[in-house]
């Protein structure tokens, strides 16, 4: 990565940088209670962690609640982060996303359902991401390998990521066999991995 | 069908699995070392979806935070030997990961001799309890979720029952602490609620059957127990096979 570190937030925190285990360590830190660690950790990972729920929630007030609710999860659960499993922000990002979508999935009526669902196949993301938040090279990085994906994969993964849909509700969005959208949510992550350069 | 289980591996990543199928899913997971590779794998994929959605959020979110986390104990670290995941944690819902942070186990030996003792007197007072204790394959465990309490878990595979024993449990004015045995899916069932004494200490429980049962949980209900589980376990304990 060759963007500049000083421009703060989470521009490089890519799967095969060195802020990787940077996040790793900084959250090992968090764990022993260290509110000075959280705050750095704070800065770094809360526009990802906002910008994720804000796109799946969209409502501004409902989404700084449960952003706050997992911010506070990730003080209070520190404990839990295991680097055997996985990078600290697949840790946060996932606690993020399963908040987001256990709202989503409890409050949105169905009446909402396809608003939602052309929301999230929108390629807004990348549009509506304030710029300091996030590089452009990255954004950039994965709109060019969503984009190498098969209309099909990519509808599946980002119905299902960006608007918190289970798999079956995609089949039904997509009229498509169950079958065919859970073949085509794997190899689409799969081909996103290789296209990302995620380390396994 | 494995294959078929298999393909559920970006379903799974993309958190969008729910109910029955996230069930079958992890069960299929805990017995499958290259699934959870591929999981992971792909769970830094969508991570990086996630990131890229990043914008700032509003000033005042950092204060209240801030604020918060400054009042908000955090959980214990979980012992170096952590019991091998199991399915049923998640069909509570996110929090008893959480939970699960408190939860201290197979602190083996040492910590409640006292309750240790407490137990084999009691073998006179309850036939039950006094067969599992008996078995040749009783197994004792001890564990302290909390500070001040500890715990203390005899199961007896070949009487197919269990029994429960607590020390310093806080008595409750409005609830009760219930017990329950969980299946692999999550499915609990009421072994019925703690009995504590004004000294905390609990009177040893039955628990039975054994079979299937993969954890014994404590919650926190509405006085009397309730028919299921509603509140996040205060402690948890797998049934070591």
């Amino acid at each position: 990565m060759t963007e500049d570190p000083a421009a703060g937030g989470l521009h490089s925190l890519g799967a095969h940088t060195g802020q990787q285990s940077d996040l790793d360590a900084l959250i090992r830190t968090v764990a022993r209670g260290d509110e000075r660690a959280f705050e750095a950790l704070y800065d770094q990972v809360s526009p990802a962690v906002y910008g994720l729920i804000r796109r799946i929630l969209r409502d501004p007030a409902q989404s700084e609640e449960v952003a706050q609710e997992v911010l506070v999860e990730i003080w209070r659960s520190a404990c839990r982060f295991d680097d055997h499993r996985g990078s600290a922000l697949s840790w946060i990002m996932t606690l993020t996303h399963r908040r987001a979508v256990d709202r989503v999935r409890s409050t949105q009526a169905s009446s909402d359902r396809e608003e939602r669902a052309a929301a999230a196949q929108a390629t807004l993301p990348f549009d509506q991401v304030e710029e300091e938040a996030t590089s452009r090279l990255e954004r950039e990085r994965v709109r060019r390998c969503l984009d190498s994906l098969t209309e099909l994969q990519r509808q599946s993964v980002t119905l299902a990521y960006y608007g918190g849909y289970t798999y079956r509700e995609v089949a039904r969005l997509l009229s498509a066999s169950l079958g065919t959208v859970k073949t085509r949510m794997r190899d689409g992550l799969i081909r996103l991995r290789d296209c990302l350069g995620v380390e396994r | 069908m494995r294959q078929d289980l298999h393909t559920l591996a970006g379903a799974y990543a993309l958190n969008a699995l729910s109910g029955e199928d996230l069930r079958r899913f992890e069960d299929h997971l805990s017995h499958c070392d290259s699934c959870r590779q591929e999981v992971r794998g792909l769970t830094e994929t969508t991570a990086l979806l996630g990131t890229v959605a990043a914008r700032t959020p509003p000033a005042d979110l950092r204060r209240r935070v801030l604020e918060q986390i400054a009042t908000t104990r955090q959980l214990a670290p979980q012992p170096a030997a952590e019991p091998r995941p199991r399915g049923w944690w998640r069909r509570w819902g996110p929090g008893i990961a959480l939970a699960a942070c408190l939860v201290v186990i197979l602190a083996l030996g040492g910590i409640a001799w006292d309750q240790h003792r407490q137990l084999e007197n009691y073998r006179t007072a309850e036939r039950q309890v006094a067969e599992v204790l008996a078995a040749p394959d009783a197994t004792w465990t001890h564990a302290a979720p909390e500070e001040g309490v500890s715990v203390t878990m005899v199961t007896a595979p070949s009487q197919e029952r269990l029994v429960f024993s607590a020390h310093g449990l806080e008595r409750l004015d409005e609830e009760d602490y219930q017990l329950w045995l969980t299946e692999g899916d999550g499915t609990a069932h009421s072994a019925g609620v703690l009995d504590v004494a004004a000294d905390g200490l609990v009177e040893p429980m039955v628990a039975e059957p054994l079979t299937n049962m993969h954890a014994v949980a404590v919650t926190v209900e509405p006085r009397g127990g309730s028919d299921e589980p509603t509140t996040e376990p205060m402690m948890a304990m797998p049934i070591e096979e």
